[in-house]
Formats: C-alpha cells, structure tokens, sequence
C-alpha cells in the first residue's frame, strides 16, 4: 500500500520534533513559512551535490529536461549578439520556472567557405563542392551528429534546407532528411545558374559557464565547438556572441514547487516528493526552527538528524 | 563501407580532450580552469607535436627510427590563389606550418604533385636557396628540378619551376605532420581521428595529466629575497623532463 503524507502529517511530526506541544510555540503559519524556507534550501542542496540517481529522483518532478527555447538575437552595435534568455517572466523571451540550470546546448549554423557547383535532380540529390572540405558521413551514434544547411540554390529548390549527408568522395556527398539516413531528399529540377548557393554546418554542443575571470583569456574564449553561457542581467547568455544563437536546449530545476501546506489534510505530497525527501525536508525545518528559538540542543540533534539520513 | 565514426570516437580530438578531463574528476565540468576545454585542445596540440619529434630522434635513451607512422600525417592540397601572387619567381601557397623533426628535418614528408607520383626538392630555408643560388653546380641542378620553401612567416608555401618562367606550377599537394592539425580544411574535428598512432594516444594524455597534476603541488615563492626557495623551479624542470620522458616511452 502506498505511504500517503499530507501538509497535516508533517506539522504533526515537526511538532513532535520540536518539542512544541509543550511550548505551543509552533503555529500552522509559522510552520508553512518554515516549511518554505526549508523547501528551497533543500533544493539548493540537492542541486549542489546532483550525483547519483538518488538526487535526481528526489527532484524529478521539477527538473526539466530537453525544453527549448529561442533566445533573442539582437545584432548590438558592436557586431555581437544579444543571445539573450531571460529567466524572469517579465521580459521575454523567458524560461518562465527557472530556478536552476543543469544543461545548456545553444544551437548555432556556421557557414562554411565552400562553394556548391552543382545539386542532381536525382535520388538523392548529389551536392559538389570544389574545394577541400571535412564533411563527413552523419553517424546518428556518435555524440554530435553531423548536420548541414543549404540556401540560395535555385532550380533544384528542394537541396534547400537541412539535411544530413552521405560522403561519396572528397568533393561529393547525398542528402538526406534523416539522421539514419533512410529518407533520401529527392530533386525536383535543374541546378540554376543564377544559383548562390551557401553551405553552413550546424552546431548544437554542450556549453559551458563562461566565468568572468575567463573573459578576455585567448584559451577560453568559447568556440562553435565549445560554446559557453554566462548568467547576466538576470538572464542566460550564449557565447559565442559573434554569431546569433538560433535554439537552445535546456535542462533546469523548476521553481513550480509544491509549496508544503500544513494546514491541508488532503493532498499526498509523495506526488511530488519522495517520504524519504519529506522526512529530510521535515528535519531542515526543525533545524530553521532550532534557530528561530535559540534551542542549541535542538540544533545540534537536528544537525546530527540531517548528517546521518541524507 | 565506410568505417564507422562510433567505433573511433574515443580517438577525436575532443574525446582525448575529455579523457585528461575526466581523470581529475570523472566528470567533464570543473572549476578548475586548468580543465578548460580549449587551454587543454592547446595543450594536446603542442604536446602531439612534441611526442612526434621524441618519436623521430630518440629520446631519453631511446634510439632515434626516423620513421612516422602514416597516421600522423595529414593531407593538404595547394589551391592557387592569383591574390596571393606577389613574387617574380615563385608561386605562393597557402600552406599550415609543419612541426620541426630534428636539425635537417622538418615535417613535410611530401611536396609534389596531386598524383603524389613526383616530389619537389624541399628547401629548408631561404639561406639555403641563397647558397645554392650562387653555386654554379648547384643552380645548374636546381634549374632542372621544381623547388619547394616554405615561408613560415607568412604560412605560405613557394613552388618554383623554371619552365617556362619559374611559375608554371599552378597546383601540388603536401603531406605533412603539421604543428596543428586544425588548420587542414580537410580535418573534421568532431569525427576525424586525432592524427597520431593509436599507441601513442594514451601516453600523451598521460603526461599532460602528469604535467597539469604535477603543477598543481607547486608553491610561490612569497618570499621577496630574490631567490625561488620552494619547490616551484624544481617543479618545472621536474614538469619538462617528466613530459619528456613520458612522450619517449610511446617508441618503446
């Protein structure tokens, strides 16, 4: 049978821990408020020591995992760009229930300096470059997934757009709009000459935080390869800034929280928490109440309580 | 069927980049800005370079093979570009330096022809050419032959030929062990192995781990006496000969 624990249960428990049925010190608001400050430190906790599926578990109805977002990418008067995501709901664009982050992919298309002479009508359509060039196979295995985009061909309209790529040789390679490489893209008409055709690679890579102290090193400077974000002006920010962030992908900690009600008798709190969570939870705000109370005694017990049941 | 790019990702340049980062806390984030994923890719360059040249002379009781392995050397084809034409008689090349090999020797293994069937002579400085030019044996025989000489100053290569007026060569290709591979058009930094033999991966990773973990025992000297009177300059002299010694033991 399931453990059903309610807001009630855990003031009837926080009680006892205190010792407040003696005092009559422990309220129902003044425990809701406890309750509060203790949710948001545990999650601060826990965000700090996320290792091992014990921690995830405990925060798994918050964290959010492959949400994207656009970010805005104004062109400053510098020649960089914005690559602005805010994180209050005020201005936009925004993650409206940020609270933490876990992950952040900021996606970005580079041209390359290639040049496209020709796109079969064919099946698929076989794109020539005249130049060296390192494009590669699309492995859907492998971590970064190679990933094109083409504009500007005329004629043979459809060798506009993004695809992944077979190799032929050294100077050719198919297109296709699956990363398996199953759905060939077929042709449907003649290269045109008055084509300007651009080839750009897509980037879509783990980023890093780019700290402050970094900032101006020549060894740190976020690349294509290497992006990295900063949070600035209550935002995320996604380096590099010379090119306009176009997505990003992003793993974070909602602030949705289910706020503990000890008045309430009714909603089972293991919904949204592990028992062992609420427990835990539960010694957190009799440690905040110790506290509030200058109970030295309680503080340590408590102290004691959170070390061992972690 | 081509190779699949999976079964070598371990081998990219990024993954090797990874794998330093991982030994010092199994994870691929650390504030630790020693672990910076772009200080570490300079690292892994310079440290490359370094281990082919231990490999090629000897080093550290080792006996010197002059021999590099295939896997080393990338490809790079010369494109002619009439904006970069500035000289009477040479045609220049844009062209990625190479690494140094020993005192006759640098990192071009091959400068020639597409086909790869016919080498130029390969200058090895432009005091050499000067030489030869006012050798009369010498300029006869350089007259019949199509020279190479790179300008690393300005990262060009210089192709003479003299028929019929010391520019006709208008293409080539180099193989070379070049200081950084990323500078071939052609190297694919998320799939492409790292150019290097597969048993020399390992000790490269190896002693920049060493090196990086190494450091981090050092001390400054805050002493303002005008002597370093901690462990700090024998650490970096310790660093060097560690590095070395690590990168001689992948001939081994």
């Amino acid at each position: 049978m399931a453990v059903v624990i309610t807001g009630a249960n855990l003031l009837t428990i926080l009680t006892q821990k205190v010792n407040a049925p003696l005092s009559g010190n422990l309220t129902v608001s003044k425990a809701n408020a406890i309750y509060q400050e203790a949710l948001f430190d545990v999650f601060d906790r826990r965000y700090e020591e996320l290792q091992g599926t014990k921690y995830y578990d405990e925060l798994k109805v918050y964290i959010k995992t492959w949400q994207t977002f656009t970010p805005s990418a104004v062109l400053n008067n510098d020649g960089t760009y914005s690559n602005m995501l805010y994180l209050t709901p005020n201005t936009n664009p925004n993650i409206p229930d940020y609270l933490h982050l876990l992950a952040a992919r900021p996606q970005f298309t580079m041209e390359l300096p290639l040049t496209i002479t020709n796109a079969t009508n064919g099946n698929p359509i076989v794109i020539t470059i005249k130049e060296q060039n390192a494009i590669r196979t699309s492995d859907y295995q492998v971590t970064y997934t190679e990933q094109y985009a083409i504009s500007g061909i005329t004629g043979n309209t459809n060798a506009n757009g993004t695809f992944y790529v077979k190799k032929i040789n050294t100077q050719q390679f198919q297109l296709y709009s699956d990363q398996y490489l199953q759905t060939p893209v077929v042709g449907n008409g003649i290269f045109g000459i008055n084509s300007r055709p651009v080839l750009s690679k897509i980037y879509s890579r783990l980023a890093t935080d780019y700290i402050s102290i970094e900032k101006g090193a020549k060894l740190a400077y976020p690349s294509l390869e290497y992006p990295s974000y900063s949070i600035t002006s209550n935002a995320l920010k996604f380096y590099p800034n010379f090119l306009p962030c176009q997505s990003v992908i992003i793993d974070y900690v909602s602030n949705s929280l289910q706020i503990i009600d000890t008045n309430d008798n009714t909603i089972d709190l293991t919904a949204f928490y592990t028992p062992k969570f609420l427990y835990y939870l539960t010694d957190a705000a009799a440690l905040i109440y110790s506290q509030q109370v200058r109970d030295g005694q309680l503080e340590s017990n408590e102290n004691f309580m959170l070390k061992a049941n972690p | 069927m081509a190779l699949q790019q999976i079964n070598n990702e371990g081998r990219t340049l990024p993954a090797i980049i990874e794998s330093i980062m991982r030994q010092a806390n199994a994870g691929i984030a650390s504030i630790d800005n020693r672990f910076n994923p772009l200080y570490l890719q300079s690292i892994v360059i310079f440290g490359r370079a370094e281990l082919c040249k231990s490999i090629y002379t000897g080093n550290r009781g080792m006996a010197s093979n002059h021999y590099i392995h295939e896997a080393w050397k990338q490809e790079y084809v010369l494109e002619y570009d009439p904006l970069l034409q500035n000289d009477e008689c040479w045609n220049l090349f844009s062209c990625p330096d190479p690494i140094s090999l020993d005192d006759v020797s640098n990192g071009f293994r091959y400068i020639g022809n597409r086909k790869g069937n016919n080498n130029y002579i390969i200058l090895h400085s432009t005091e050499q050419y000067a030489d030869y030019l006012n050798d009369a044996n010498m300029s006869a025989i350089m007259d019949t032959k199509i020279l190479s000489l790179y300008d690393a100053a300005n990262r060009v290569l210089k192709l003479r030929d003299c028929s019929p007026d010391f520019k006709a060569i208008k293409n080539g290709k180099v193989r070379a062990v070049f200081a950084n591979p990323l500078d071939v058009p052609s190297y694919n930094y998320d799939t492409d192995i790292f150019p290097m033999d597969g048993n020399s991966i390992n000790t490269l990773i190896n002693a920049i781990w060493t090196t990086i973990r190494f450091a981090a025992y050092g001390k400054p000297d805050m002493v303002a006496d005008g002597s370093d009177e901690t462990q700090q300059a024998q650490l970096t002299r310790a660093i060097t000969n560690m590095f070395l010694k690590q990168s001689a033991n992948a001939g081994i």
